[in-house]
């Protein structure tokens, strides 16, 4: 027995060795790493736009450790693309009321949080009025004076305030603390467009693309800008990258099937405008599409 | 001779009773007969396929869900393909493609039937190849094929007989097959939809393309009115032609009053021709009207038809790749993308959520 042992032992070692490999992720490769904690499974969920998956992760995240602002920043976020998705009026703005109350919660905490000051802005605006929400991001400004993020989030609520002048002041400062934020750029080019300088805007655009080459935002826009511009085909192109994207957009269909209209595509303009009719949530805007189309099939028949 | 104690003959009993006890269970388990000889002399028979998928010697010849025999043999055989099995062959792609009475390899497949009672017609009979469950076993199922009342059980029919009776294979159309045949229905479904957009009737504008109907049926009853009269009137001019020539030729005196009454016979007929000339026009203005209307709810049920059709083939296609499904479910998404929220978020001048936290140790 004893003149085995070196054996056994070599033995021993070596099982455990390849036992231990993989349960040690020894030969793990990077970026396929499990999901551990709660916070991670949420943020997948959130992704999948599982919201009340991603609601409930948080929400054990936040269980395990109370204090973690992040989690409970994601939650509220959360909550509130719920609500936006909620077909009950009611059962939406409660959850928005829980959005809230989850960022309060958070600023108690951690009053100077800048996303939480930011969201807590936005819905403030949204509830109370302009002025209230602005107090919220005079706050994060005063706090985080050199962030491009909050002076991006401001030049946002300052567009949807029609004030394009200051939007695009916000949008310079928040560029000139981050030359490459992706959020300032977009920010600028929409104060540009809204400014009816379509140039510096289309130029803010190609930056924000070259920043970020598939975000369907961007690629929206400078459809947008470039069908405005009087340059259909460079405007497809745009689209139609955006479509690839993000296929479930009314907005995108309708913008494409205004351009293929005006190229004369009737088919192509039919076919989008069905898809923004079939995708479009507001009846209104379905009952928009629904008289185009009539139109745009009486066109058809004309041509056949 | 060595003495055994009584210690070691209890032992030994009980590794006897345990072996024993082991030896039934396995058995059972793999379903294996016991007995050592059979008093039931099985029938044989032969049937040939061109694909038995996983089918293998040993594996049972069912009757509506009852046992009734075992598969004994599978081999390859060359034979002149009959009608079926080219088709068969066709349906899963050959190339070239198989025709009937060409020589070419199919898969035989022996087996025995040994349940006394069955009765079957080896002329009708046939078997097929059908799996036992979704993740089961292929097995051989036997049609008996049309009965008479005088029928004898095939086992007393064909016992002792070491020829092998050949039964008619029917091949299996599984997923490519359905999927084969169902292309070219589906192909036609799509072109028709394509060509008959607007043909298509729904709820919405059933009322408007029956009140289209009702008007043309109308216009049809009212021409066929006209037509009726047109033809009456034709041959009344034709009477009073022949007449007023006569009387011209006989030299008499009321031409004038006749030549009069045509013109008013002609008159009269124009002005029919021309009110059901209007009210078809009335009647195609209408319909055009209404199907340009309701072209975008007719074609609205052509998208959402072809639609179905493309869901249904793509369920289609990812049952046969992973049968699994069916049991487990399918939570994979169909292929298109979510709607964007990060527009949403950045125009409404709010922040990002946070992303995933590095987890490495």
């Amino acid at each position: 027995m004893k003149r085995n042992a070196p054996a056994m032992t070599a033995s021993a070692v070596l099982l455990g060795a390849a036992l231990a490999w993989p349960v040690g992720g020894c030969g793990r490769k990077e970026g396929v790493a499990p999901i551990r904690s709660h916070f991670n499974r949420g943020v997948k969920q959130f992704d999948d736009r599982q919201w009340d998956a991603a609601a409930a992760s948080y929400r054990r995240a936040i269980a395990d450790e109370p204090d973690d602002r992040r989690a409970r920043f994601n939650l509220s976020v959360t909550l509130e693309l719920a609500a936006r998705d909620a077909t009950d009026a009611a059962q939406a703005a409660a959850l928005r009321d829980q959005a809230l109350a989850e960022l309060m919660e958070l600023l108690e905490r951690h009053p100077d949080d800048e996303r939480a000051l930011l969201n807590v802005a936005a819905m403030t605006a949204e509830r109370e009025g302009p002025e209230a929400g602005e107090a919220y991001y005079q706050t994060a400004l005063q706090a985080h004076p050199r962030s491009a993020e909050a002076r991006a989030a401001y030049a946002n609520f300052l567009l949807r305030q029609d004030r394009a002048d200051d939007a695009a002041a916000q949008a310079e400062l928040a560029l000139a603390s981050d030359a490459g934020s992706f959020a300032g750029t977009v920010a600028l080019g929409d104060a540009k467009l809204r400014q009816g300088d379509l140039d510096a805007a289309a130029k803010a655009y190609a930056k924000a693309l070259a920043t970020a080459p598939d975000q369907p935002v961007v690629l929206r826009t400078m459809a947008q800008l470039e069908f405005e511009r009087g340059r259909p085909a460079e405007a497809q192109v745009h689209v139609r990258r955006a479509l690839l994207i993000d296929p479930e957009d009314p907005g995108l269909h309708r913008l494409a099937g205004q351009i293929a209209e005006q190229q004369g595509q009737t088919e192509q303009a039919v076919y989008h405008r069905w898809q923004a009719r079939d995708l479009e949530p507001d009846p209104e805007r379905a009952e928009q599409d629904r008289q185009t189309l009539a139109r745009l099939y009486e066109r058809l028949a004309a041509t056949d | 001779m060595n003495a055994y104690t009584k210690h070691e003959l209890v032992t030994g009993t009980f590794v006897v009773i345990a072996a024993a006890i082991f030896t039934l269970f396995a058995f059972n388990i793999l379903d294996l007969d016991l007995r050592l000889g059979s008093d039931v002399e099985p029938a044989r028979f032969t049937a040939e396929f061109t694909d038995v998928g996983s089918l293998t010697v040993g594996d049972k010849v069912v009757f509506g869900g009852t046992e009734v025999g075992k598969v004994t043999a599978i081999q390859i055989k060359l034979v002149e393909l009959g009608e079926d099995q080219a088709a068969a062959l066709n349906l899963r792609g050959s190339q070239p493609p198989a025709r009937a009475g060409q020589r070419a390899q199919v898969i035989e497949v022996g087996f025995e039937v040994d349940d006394p009672s069955l009765r079957l017609d080896p002329a009708t009979a046939s078997v097929f190849i059908s799996r036992t469950g979704l993740l089961g076993r292929d097995t051989l199922a036997l049609d008996p094929g049309r009965l008479t009342e005088d029928a004898q059980p095939i086992v007393e029919l064909l016992a002792g007989d070491p020829m092998a009776y050949s039964i008619s294979g029917q091949e299996r159309l599984g997923f490519d097959g359905l999927l084969a045949r169902a292309g070219p229905i589906l192909s036609a479904a799509q072109s028709t939809l394509d060509n008959f957009n607007d043909r298509v009737l729904t709820d919405d504008n059933t009322d408007s393309i029956r009140a289209i109907l009702t008007q043309v049926k109308s216009a049809t009853a009212r021409a066929e009115e006209f037509l009726t009269a047109a033809e009456e009137t034709s041959v009344a001019l034709r009477e009073l032609t022949g007449d007023v020539q006569t009387r011209i030729d006989q030299g008499w005196p009321r031409t004038r009053e006749a030549i009069e009454s045509i013109a008013e016979l002609a008159a009269n007929l124009e002005a029919q021709v021309q009110r059901i000339s209007d009210e078809a026009v009335e009647v195609l203005d209408v319909a055009e009207a209404m199907v340009n209307e309701n072209r975008p709810e007719l074609a609205e049920a052509t998208r959402r038809l072809r639609r179905t059709l493309f869901e249904a083939e793509l369920l289609a296609r990812k049952v046969r790749s992973n049968p699994s499904i069916l049991v487990f479910g399918d939570d994979d998404p169909l292929l298109d993308a979510e709607l964007s929220d990060e527009a949403w978020l950045l125009r409404s001048g709010r922040a990002q959520p946070y992303l995933q936290r590095d987890e490495r140790p």
